[in-house]
């Protein structure tokens, strides 16, 4: 320390420094109770934590000893479990046991009272019980045991075959007796002692003979039947029909008992042993039929008849071309055969499902399906389905005949009445058709109703309609036809008149039968729908493709129809109105504004024209039903409109020509507007179009109608309206031809 | 509704078991029947098809072969656009009835009908009684296609419905267009194209 100034500084720094740390110290003495504070906090904490470390560790301890509590409590339950399922299958053995002791004791007891129902109680309970199970355990337990289930075993093995034998015996004793009672009472008893099928296949045999016997008698009565006796025509029928209701009476009869005796799933057995009778008669009944009503001589004939039509052969000849109309009660009599099968067939149908229906647990639905097809197959293809079946093959032949054989007859005896469009054939035939298609439905057979629609679809195509097509084919006479033919044809006017009216008739005819067609396809699909509402879908649309076949017999008269109105248009319309447009081409068109005033009072052509036109609407329009009516007016105007532009195209106009034709034009569509329904300006439109180009004032007119807004949808080609342009005698052909169109 | 361009109906005919019933089944729903009973009257398919882009339609037939349920098949016959005769390759008697059975569809059917012979069942070849050329030049003698099948091997099944669709599309087809054809044709007409000269 060297001076005053260095003291001085020192003492400075010293200062600060006790500055300094006084300002430290104050601050800490600041701290210190906040610290305190905080030091207090803790330590109270730290107590708090030990005592939660207790009680956690006390928790853990009681956690420890629910859960040793816990697993001992479900261990015992769990012994507890084991040892009541000992007690249940003990239970059950010591039941059965005991039910095997009271089945023994019961047995014996029984078969010694003769209460036979008890007794096969026992054995069926006996049959019901776990044999092998009760067997394995007594292997582990006492040799007494096993003893005593082996004798059991063996005394109710012993009573099955004893009380089997007994209750076949009685059963054939009861038989012999005929004491039903008692056989019903045995026939219970069978499917107790594992004897279902043997006590089905008895009992049927009972009813089968039963049936038997009944349907002898029945048949006897048959075979005697007198021809005066109201039901001879249909005694067949009414045979098979008792037949059936015997059938179905037993069926019903039994099934419940069945059921009840036997379980579910019985009765397909049973209808089979039933049916096996149930065929044997009704093609006894079949057979005679056949017999009685000579139905195969019957159908010899026919064959030979259809060979005979199909290619004749002058030698031969039918001395006794036997009357359809002697089929008329045969037909009849082989639908309702038919449909009272089909009716039993749908019976025994319905038991068999119904009663497949009750099993219960179903293996699968499968095994149900191929059930059921099993069961479909049996039914369809059973001795008696199979006659029907044939039957209704021969059937359908038969009706086929009846059916074109009278068509035959009313296309001969064809005649027209008056006051009526169509004639008699029409009329005739669809009722023939229809009768023939209702008496197919009345047999409810799906193949011989689709067979018939067959047939009507052919003999509707075939002979009808070629009948109608050789009227058409000899054309409509009129003096405008040069064909030599047809003139040598009809020489005198008489004739003449007569085959136009033929003509027109057969117009109608064709359109009429169009109509009846569409009306039978409706009224039968209707019908279908309602009568076959058991049948299967895919009978259903088999059905339905047959009847809707009709659709082309519609869709070929209505090419016919055309045809004859080609005809008609040939022969006279278009000749007619081709002589009177030629009128025009005669006449004068370069008029002046002065002549065509004139023309105003003294019409040049188109009254004229459009008279001619009525007097020819009105000649036939008597003679056309309605929508030929519309045919021939339509047609009628569109030659008109075809054969005028012909002959305009083979004058010359001025413009004056050009206002009259569109006068004319004008005059000509109102005139036809109030003849027919449908608007007649499309069929003139180009003749209009055709009127505006020739009655244009210069040539800069057309474009007002051009490519202009007001421009009309030409029907004309740019080139056909230069050519049209050209007939105008005051335009130039070089600006025609320059016109930009 | 379902849309085709053209319905076919095609009826199958032959001698009883000789696989008819078979060959639709397996063509139809791709199985063979195991047991598979005699038809009595007439079976009825629906199986759609294309062919070259043409949808197709067709109605199957199937007939019982037993000589006393035929009568019901003749009703068939008319409307018919294809007609399958099946005999069986192994059986002798159902080859010689067919020239009984063409006589029987003479009578009823037109030229424009499509005639296949198949001969069933190639699969037993221990059994086979007729050799493929005996079945083939029958056929050729008679204006006919040929075709050896096996429903039970599903060998050439597809192939005889491929085959007469195809015959009948465009025998379908032609007279489809000559059909617009004509109206075309006809329409001109009307517009009286032939009075107008060109310019
Ligand atoms: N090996 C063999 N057997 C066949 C074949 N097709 C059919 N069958 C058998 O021939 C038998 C008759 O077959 P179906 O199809 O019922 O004969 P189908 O011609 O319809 O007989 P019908 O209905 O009575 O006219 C059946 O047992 C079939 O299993 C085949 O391709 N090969
Ligand atoms: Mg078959």
């Amino acid at each position: 320390m060297d001076s005053i100034d260095d003291l001085k500084k020192e003492y400075d720094s010293l200062f600060e420094r006790e500055k300094k740390v006084d300002e430290e110290l104050q601050h800490l003495l600041n701290n210190q109770s906040i610290n305190e504070n905080k030091f207090h906090s803790i330590k109270s904490v730290c107590q708090s934590i030990q005592l939660i470390f207790k009680d956690s560790q006390n928790l853990s301890n009681m956690i420890n000893f629910t859960s040793n509590l816990a697993d001992n409590v479900s261990n015992k339950v769990r012994q507890l479990d084991v040892a009541k399922g000992r007690v249940s299958s003990c239970i059950k053995r010591v039941t059965d046991i005991l039910d095997l002791k009271a089945c023994t004791d019961g047995v014996t007891e029984a078969l010694n009272e003769e209460d036979y129902e008890t007794a096969a109680n026992h054995i069926h309970k006996y049959l019901s019980l776990d044999k092998d199970s009760l067997r394995l355990k007594s292997v582990t337990t006492d040799l007494a045991e096993k003893n005593f289930l082996d004798q059991s075993f063996n005394l109710l093995q012993e009573s099955k075959n004893k009380l089997q034998a007994i209750v076949n015996d009685k059963y054939d004793q009861a038989l012999k007796a005929n004491d039903v009672p008692q056989m019903e009472r045995f026939f219970k008893i069978f499917p107790l002692i594992g004897l279902a099928e043997s006590g089905i296949e008895k009992f049927s045999n009972y009813l089968c003979a039963q049936i038997n016997q009944s349907a002898d008698k029945n048949f006897n009565v048959l075979i005697v039947t007198d021809r005066s006796d109201e039901r001879w025509s249909v005694m067949f029928a009414d045979s098979l029909i008792l037949l059936f209701e015997r059938v179905a009476r037993v069926i019903e009869a039994y099934q419940p008992v069945i059921e009840a005796s036997y379980g579910y799933g019985k009765i397909f057995l049973f209808v089979k042993n039933i049916q096996k009778e149930c065929d044997k008669q009704s093609v006894r009944i079949l057979n005679k039929f056949k017999e009685a009503r000579q139905l195969n001589n019957i159908l010899r004939n026919i064959q030979l008849m259809s060979n005979f039509n199909r290619n004749p052969n002058p030698g031969q000849k039918f001395e006794d071309k036997f009357d359809p109309r002697d089929l008329d009660e045969l037909l009849t009599e082989i639908t309702l055969i038919s449909a009272r099968s089909e009716l039993y067939k749908n019976f025994i149908t319905k038991s068999i499902m119904t009663d497949l229906n009750g099993i219960q647990n179903q293996n699968t639905a499968e095994s149900l399906k191929t059930k059921i097809n099993q069961v479909n197959s049996f039914i369809n293809s059973c001795d008696l389905q199979c006659a029907i079946q044939e039957l209704i093959g021969q059937y359908s032949l038969l009706e086929n005949f009846f059916m074109t054989e009278n068509i035959n007859k009313a296309i001969q005896m064809d005649t027209i009445t008056k006051d009526s469009l169509t004639s008699s054939v029409v009329d005739d035939v669809f009722f023939i058709i229809k009768k023939c298609i209702k008496r197919s439905l009345v047999s409810d057979n799906v193949d011989g109703c689709c067979a018939m629609f067959n047939n009507c679809s052919t003999v509707l195509e075939s002979i009808y309609k070629d009948h109608f097509y050789s009227k058409l084919k000899l054309g409509y006479p009129s003096g405008f036809d040069l064909t030599q033919a047809i003139k040598s044809r009809f020489q005198n006017s008489e004739q003449i008149e007569k085959q136009k009216v033929y003509f027109l008739v057969t117009l109608n005819n064709i359109e009429k039968s169009i109509e009846c067609v569409t009306m039978i396809k409706k009224s039968f699909e209707d019908y279908i729908s309602k009568l076959f509402n058991q049948e299967t879908q895919s009978s259903k649309d088999k059905l339905n493709t047959c009847l809707n076949d009709l659709n082309s017999v519609g869709n070929r008269l209505k090419e016919l129809l055309e045809y004859g109105f080609n005809q008609l248009n040939s022969n006279e319309i278009r000749p007619r109105i081709k002589q009177w447009c030629e009128q025009y081409s005669v006449l004068n068109h370069k008029i002046t504004e002065d002549e065509f005033n004139q023309n105003d009072s003294n019409d040049p052509f188109i009254q004229n024209f459009v008279k001619n036109l009525d007097q020819m609407l009105n000649s036939l329009k008597d003679s056309l039903s309605e929508k030929n009516k519309e045919t021939f007016t339509s047609l009628l105007a569109s030659e008109t409109a075809i054969l005028l532009e012909k002959s305009i195209l083979k004058c010359s106009f001025s413009k004056y020509g050009g206002v009259q034709l569109d006068k004319e034009i004008r005059f000509l569509i109102n005139y036809l507007t109030s003849q027919t329904s449908w608007s007649t300006r499309e069929k003139f439109a180009r003749l209009s179009q055709i009127s505006i180009l020739l009655s244009l004032e210069n040539l800069n007119e057309l474009f007002e109608y051009w490519n202009s807004p007001l421009a009309i949808t030409w029907r004309l080609t740019p080139n056909e309206i230069r050519q049209l342009l050209l007939l105008r005698s005051d335009f130039k052909a070089e600006e025609v031809r320059n016109l930009k169109l | 509704m379902d849309d085709y361009k053209f319905l076919f109906k095609v009826v199958l005919i032959g001698e009883a078991g000789v696989g008819k019933t078979c060959l639709v089944r397996r063509f139809c729903q791709g199985v063979f029947p195991i047991g598979q009973a005699a038809t009595i009257g007439v079976d009825f398919l629906i199986k759609n098809l294309e062919i070259n882009g043409d949808k197709i339609k067709l109605q199957i037939w199937d007939t019982a072969g037993q000589e006393r349920f035929r009568t019901i098949t003749q009703s068939y016959y008319r409307s018919a656009n294809a007609i399958i005769i099946v005999y069986d390759v192994s059986n002798q008697p159902s080859f010689d009835r067919l020239p009984e059975w063409l006589r029987e569809l003479k009578q009823h059917i037109n030229e424009k009908v499509v005639v296949i012979l198949v001969g069933n069942k190639c699969d037993l070849t221990e059994g086979r009684e007729i050799p493929y050329h005996i079945g083939e030049s029958f056929a050729q003698r008679h204006n006919m296609k040929f075709i050896e099948t096996s429903a039970k091997e599903s060998a050439n099944v597809e192939q005889i419905f491929q085959e007469l669709s195809t015959t009948l599309l465009k025998q379908a087809n032609q007279i489809f267009e000559t059909n617009r054809k004509d109206t075309k044709t006809l329409k001109n007409d009307i517009q009286s194209n032939k009075i107008y000269n060109c310019c």
